[in-house]
């Protein structure tokens, strides 16, 4: 027995030693991966494994298909992941040091799978970062410079309810006072209960505020510090939590809704358009709404002059342990393409990454794509760092405190930007 | 009968047997030694280690490649308000949560063991139900119910009361998730508490009854005493088990609303979800100490009485 216990505790003491002394961080960091270019046109060669992420694995089998005969000695395998799988997938094959050769990750991860190391600097001659929106190229941008492709984007618009609108004689805002004041107009109508309803503090508001921020003129991050105690992000905060002091905006669970007319306004994508299209197929929709009930336009512009709105979307980086850099580096240089983007549009119907693909006349004859496209001009990306996830609970965190008056816009901002300072950019 | 020996006459020494049979009994365990040593004690030691360290998601690829810190994570820890919001809300959760549960398991378990068979079978799958449901479906129903024009706030409204709205109060929310996690809970206790009661020897309830011992007097003084080992098991299970409440505010409220249901679990995941590996091992240790407190607190409590 006493044997026993002396040989447990060395075996635990010699384990701690390994432990410690194999530790001790070196002075350079991490360090980063770097690769050879893409191959030539055609010379590709090896097996391409990409994991795509949120169901896209279908039509890049389809897209690649020319790419594949342009290309006959490469192989192509893609699997999909879920997007709420990305990052854990990502660390564990940079930690393992295998994997796939190319990976996706939404517009919102790609800064912390740089981070972790997952993705190699996009090297010259894949793409032009001056073809892609500057939204979307800051996506994918790291400490030092590109670290991924932008493949598509998506983003949001306003949503209101026309039918309500016009019977109030409106139109769709364009300022933000006419947004307050058509906000207030729908509380108020009778028979209305809410009117605008914004992703509650629980909902990751800072999807809204940070574009909130870009339209009062503000920047989130100057490159050096986090610059949220600045006037611009206070009046994002106070036109945030003021919809939710006047009662317009719902702040705890409701049955209002968009189509009972509960919640006339709100900020999404165009999916809710399918999803309003399904519920009036279905019948499940109230009597009298229609799709001529739903109107959707660019943001309204804020005291900055600018109505940015937040950019979404879906990027392809190159896994930094990789066996087949050049060939992986090959495809994403061919999908960057103006014609493989309008391709993707065709197959998927998500908007190119790359502008000049806007003017695919598909796009422009649709006129919810028309829409989007235009307010893809004046896009904001999420702040790009690997902490931002921490900022943006902290933003939730103080904007719920605002929105339910108990600090003002301001006294938030300085306790947000102090906490944000201890947390940094976490590169 | 015989004993067959290879070579009769010679007796192996009692050190040899000994060996021998020490040598068998390490073949036994070894697949639980062994499956225990790699997916229980590296990763037990190494988050441990962990929690002396900077290492955050920029790490994983060099694991090793970090400084050691001391105390700093836990230190910052402890000094972090939400943490310490965390810490009060659980401690809450468990005070008026634990008691509660086993409190209504215990009553309930007393009826159950006191109707019919065919009665109580029905009663006890209804009870126990809960424990087995998914807390993502329930969680849904709960939410509709505590809306404010929901079930519960219709049923306070036809008795004359004005019920809030239950979840996004910070006044209540606590509360709701509470009444919540003991309905989910009391199913667990009250199947091992009517284990303990079948347990007790009719003859003891019986002798009392002939010494004119009323239903209080048995429940208080033969019940509860015979109870006591079955008591000091329930109390620990479920006090550990709500001390790692995480489940309902996780897919009820996202510990909101103003942190009003925030958790030490909740904490912790929340570390790791930002890459801060060493800091939520450090959160986690906090609560693994304070459970283990808590443990032996009870034992000390219970010994004198079991």
């Amino acid at each position: 027995m006493q044997r026993m216990r002396v040989t447990a505790i060395t075996a635990m003491a010699l384990g701690a030693v390994l432990v410690l002394s194999g530790c001790g961080r070196s002075a350079d960091g991490a360090a980063q991966g770097s690769s050879a270019g893409p191959a030539e046109a055609g010379e590709a060669t090896g097996v391409v494994e990409v994991w795509t992420a949120g169901g896209h694995a279908d039509n890049l089998e389809k897209l690649a298909k020319a790419w594949l005969d342009e290309n006959p000695d490469v192989t192509l395998k893609v699997t999909d992941v879920p997007w709420d799988q990305v990052i854990t997938k990502a660390q564990t094959a940079t930690a393992a040091g295998t994997g796939p050769d190319i990976i996706m990750t939404g517009a919102d991860q790609t800064a912390t799978v740089i981070g972790m190391g997952a993705f190699d600097s996009v090297p010259d001659g894949v793409y032009d970062a001056d073809d892609f929106y500057p939204a979307a190229v800051d996506s994918v941008t790291g400490e030092d410079g590109p670290y991924a492709m932008p493949w598509y984007v998506e983003t949001r618009f306003l949503f209101y309810r026309k039918d309500i609108a016009t019977e109030l004689g409106l139109s769709a805002p364009t300022t933000w006072e006419e947004t307050e004041a058509m906000a207030a107009a729908f509380a108020s109508r009778p028979g209305g209960t809410f009117g605008f309803s914004l992703p509650k503090p629980t909902e990751q508001p800072a999807q809204v505020i940070v574009p909130f921020d870009a339209q009062a003129g503000g920047e989130m991050a100057d490159g050096e510090n986090w610059t949220i105690d600045t006037p611009e992000f206070v009046e994002a905060l106070d036109y945030y939590g003021g919809f939710f002091q006047r009662g317009e905006a719902p702040l705890g669970d409701t049955d209002a809704t968009f189509e009972n007319g509960g919640t006339p306004m709100f900020i999404s994508g165009p999916w809710m358009l399918d999803i309003y299209q399904d519920l009036i197929d279905e019948g499940t929709a109230p009597e009298g709404f229609t799709m001529d009930s739903v109107g959707y336009a660019v943001s309204p512009a804020g005291p900055g002059g600018s109505n940015d709105q937040y950019i979404g979307g879906g990027n392809l980086g190159v896994f930094s342990a990789s066996d087949n850099k050049s060939a992986a580096w090959s495809l994403l240089s061919w999908m960057s393409e103006q014609e493989q983007q309008e391709a993707w549009y065709d197959l998927q119907g998500e908007l190119p990454a790359n502008i000049a693909a806007a003017d695919y006349a598909p796009i422009q004859d649709n006129p919810v794509t028309k829409t989007l496209t235009e307010q893809l001009q004046n896009t904001v990306a999420a702040p790009n760092y690997p902490a931002w996830s921490q900022i943006s609970d902290l933003i939730s965190k103080y904007s719920e405190q605002v929105a339910r008056g108990e600090i003002s816009g301001a006294d938030a901002a300085k306790q947000i930007q102090a906490e944000a300072d201890t947390i940094g950019f976490g590169w | 009968m015989t004993i067959a020996r290879s070579r009769p006459g010679k007796v192996p020494s009692l050190a040899a047997q000994r060996r021998r049979s020490a040598a068998v009994a390490w073949v036994f365990v070894a697949p639980f030694v062994l499956t225990f040593g790699v997916f229980g004690l590296i990763p037990l030691v190494s988050s441990l280690a962990m929690a002396f360290t900077d290492l955050r998601a920029r790490d994983i690829r060099n694991p090793f490649n970090v400084n050691f810190v001391g105390f700093e994570n836990f230190v910052s820890v402890l000094t972090d308000p939400s943490f310490q919001r965390a810490l009060l809300n659980t401690l809450l959760f468990v005070v008026v949560g634990v008691p509660a549960t086993l409190f209504i398991a215990l009553v309930l378990a007393v009826l159950l063991n006191s109707v019919t068979r065919r009665v109580a079978t029905f009663f006890r799958v209804g009870y126990y139900m809960p424990v087995i449901t998914t807390i993502v479906a329930v969680a849904v129903v709960w939410r509709i119910m505590y809306q404010n024009t929901g079930v519960i706030n219709t049923i306070l409204g036809s008795i004359g009361i004005t019920g809030p709205n239950w979840l996004s109060d910070p006044n209540t929310a606590l509360l709701a998730i509470t009444i919540m996690a003991i309905w989910r809970n009391i199913g667990a206790s009250m199947v091992i508490f009517l284990a303990g009661l079948q347990g007790i020897p009719s003859e003891v309830n019986e002798a009392a009854a002939i010494d004119g011992a009323n239903a209080t007097q048995k429940f208080f003084r033969i019940t509860i005493p015979m109870m006591m080992p079955t008591i000091l098991l329930n109390t620990i299970l479920v006090t550990t088990g709500y001390m790692q409440f995480f489940d309902e505010p996780f897919v009820m409220t996202n510990g909101g609303p103003l942190e009003s249901t925030t958790s030490i679990a909740l904490q912790v995941y929340n570390q790791f979800k930002y890459g801060n590996y060493s800091v939520g091992a450090a959160g986690a240790y906090v609560l693994f100490a304070l459970v283990g407190v808590l443990a032996l607190i009870q034992f000390r409590f219970f010994r004198q009485r079991t």
